[in-house]
């Protein structure tokens, strides 16, 4: 398949080794992902998708292989003191959001800002409402994360990961156990950051039909290794894995 | 393949040694970390008021009972042997050098130690604190440090006023209802405690068991599976091993430095 090359490239990864127990996850697993573009990570449950993106936060380090950002920086062997410092540079959505829930929505954006800038409150507030703006979530300041409901809380979380501004946007099942608008409306967003601000995103799901109508590329993980490619060419694939995979999902766009 | 219990013993020993070593590595990490302390002056506020003041009521209440059924057992035994008058010194000697901060040790376990273990292992489970690691803060500044401390501060706070309430207990019963003369109640108290060894003692050994519950139960919390299971192992797991290990402590504070 045709891949991005060169300058094109964000993050590459090669030859990913992860045991989970006794389990393997990832097997020689390699992919690249292409800068400023919306990537998807597909697979099914337990292939390894949260894994991945834990492991490129540096969250978790696999048992061998390397991930490269830039070409430059390697993350597998950056210890913990430098990866602190190289997590400003990425935003992450968790799944169930990982809002701090004893603090209001407004707190848990302001914290990070709190932290690793001099800017004022004034300052602070403006930001946190040109990040609420981005996302499409109003009066929401006062509420604390458990009064959220579940598309709210993905936009909070959203805004809360993009608030650093970071370079690369990890999104870990943004869509999973919302409804179909609801998913329309997270998808529509997620776009029209991307194609405002620019930034590398990877978005893992197993939600075929958004990924069709939204990925630059797509990378699919089966069989503890990846596939990847553009998201027509993968989808019009031969390959045995990629068909049983597509097939698997009754709501596929004819 | 099944293994010989010399192997499990093995395995045992081996898996323990690693869980101190971790525990050992948690511990220099939190104190290390502690410098920034004075920066989170608010939330070490918000972490006094939740151990310590939250503690308040059940500290006093019983610190009064026990102080009460010291009088009243004291005053029993005492007076088969004429020395009833000694009684200010028996419950003094006895809350002071021991049953304050053993007692107050494991009641703040129960109520604070496995509330901090279960509020850290569901930040846990439900990814709180990798959210904090994405945000390039680390949790054990912001999280297990003011927690911790906050435990160190209180319990020494907590046991001093468990004894207090405890001397006026056996007040109560010795003087008000059993009629032993205030006097000599307050005098054999007064002469029978030695600030220097007893008082200082009490305040070493409370401060040695905050330092103790302190760290189980973050080390607990912070260590949970990621799952409502694991947060229930943290919770109980803090309350036995911080128990245990209070009572442990206690044994050998006493026989080494005969506090």
């Amino acid at each position: 398949m045709n891949e991005p090359s060169g300058r094109r490239i964000h993050l590459e990864i090669h030859n990913l080794r992860f045991k989970r127990g006794e389990r393997p996850i990832f097997e020689g697993l390699s992919c690249i992902f292409p800068r400023g573009k919306i990537s998807v990570v597909l697979g099914a449950s337990g292939e390894g998708k949260s894994t991945l993106l834990r492991m490129i936060a540096c969250l978790s380090k696999p048992d061998s292989g390397e991930i490269w950002v830039d070409g430059e920086t390697e993350l597998t062997c950056m210890p913990e003191r430098q990866a602190k410092y190289f997590r400003r540079s990425i935003g992450m959505m968790f799944q169930r959001g990982a809002l701090l829930d004893s603090l209001p929505v407004f707190d848990n954006l302001a914290l990070p800002l709190r932290e690793h800038t001099s800017k004022s409150e004034a300052e602070i507030a403006a930001e946190i409402r040109s990040c609420f703006e981005a996302v499409g979530l109003h009066d929401v300041d006062e509420l604390l994360p458990g009064e959220l409901s579940g598309g709210m809380m993905r936009r909070a979380a959203l805004a809360r990961a993009l608030i650093l501004k970071p370079e690369i946007l990890l999104c870990d099942e943004p869509f999973s156990g919302l409804d179909p608008r609801t998913v329309r409306l997270v998808e529509s967003v997620l776009l029209e950051i991307n194609e405002r601000l620019g930034i590398t995103m990877i978005i893992t799901s197993h939600h075929i039909a958004s990924t069709l109508r939204m990925a630059a590329w797509t990378v699919l993980l089966t069989e503890r290794t990846a596939l990847s490619g553009y998201p027509d060419e993968l989808y019009k694939s031969d390959d045995r894995r990629i068909k049983r995979f597509f097939a698997e999902d009754g709501d596929l766009p004819t | 393949m099944n293994a010989t219990p010399i192997q499990k013993l093995g395995g045992w020993v081996v898996r323990t040694v690693v869980e101190l070593g971790r525990f050992t590595v948690f511990s220099l990490q939190v104190v290390s970390i502690s410098r920034r302390l004075p920066q989170r002056l608010r939330r070490l506020m918000d972490e006094l008021y939740n151990i310590g003041v939250l503690s308040l009521g059940i500290v006093c209440v019983s610190g009064a009972a026990v102080g009460m059924v010291l009088g009243l057992q004291g005053y029993n035994t005492l007076i088969r042997f004429g020395a009833e008058e000694s009684l200010g010194a028996v419950v003094g000697l006895s809350l002071i050098r021991e049953l304050g901060p053993v007692l107050t040790a494991l009641l703040v376990t129960g109520r604070a130690g496995s509330a901090i273990a279960a509020e850290i292992s569901s930040m846990v489970a439900t990814q709180q604190l990798d959210g904090l690691r994405m945000m390039s803060i680390d949790p054990l500044d912001l999280v297990i440090a003011p927690k911790s401390l906050a435990m160190i501060i209180a319990m020494p706070l907590l046991s001093g006023l468990f004894i207090v309430l405890g001397l006026f207990g056996g007040y109560v019963v010795g003087v008000l209802l059993l009629g032993i003369d205030a006097g000599n109640y307050l005098t054999s108290l007064e002469s029978a405690i030695h600030f220097g060894s007893d008082v200082m003692g009490s305040l070493i050994k409370s401060l040695a068991f905050g330092v103790l519950v302190a760290l189980i139960a973050t080390y607990r919390g912070f260590t949970a599976e990621p799952h409502s299971a694991g947060v229930s192992a943290a919770t109980t797991s803090t309350v036995v091993i911080a128990s245990v290990s209070t009572l442990i402590a206690d044994y050998f504070i006493t026989a080494l430095w005969g506090v």
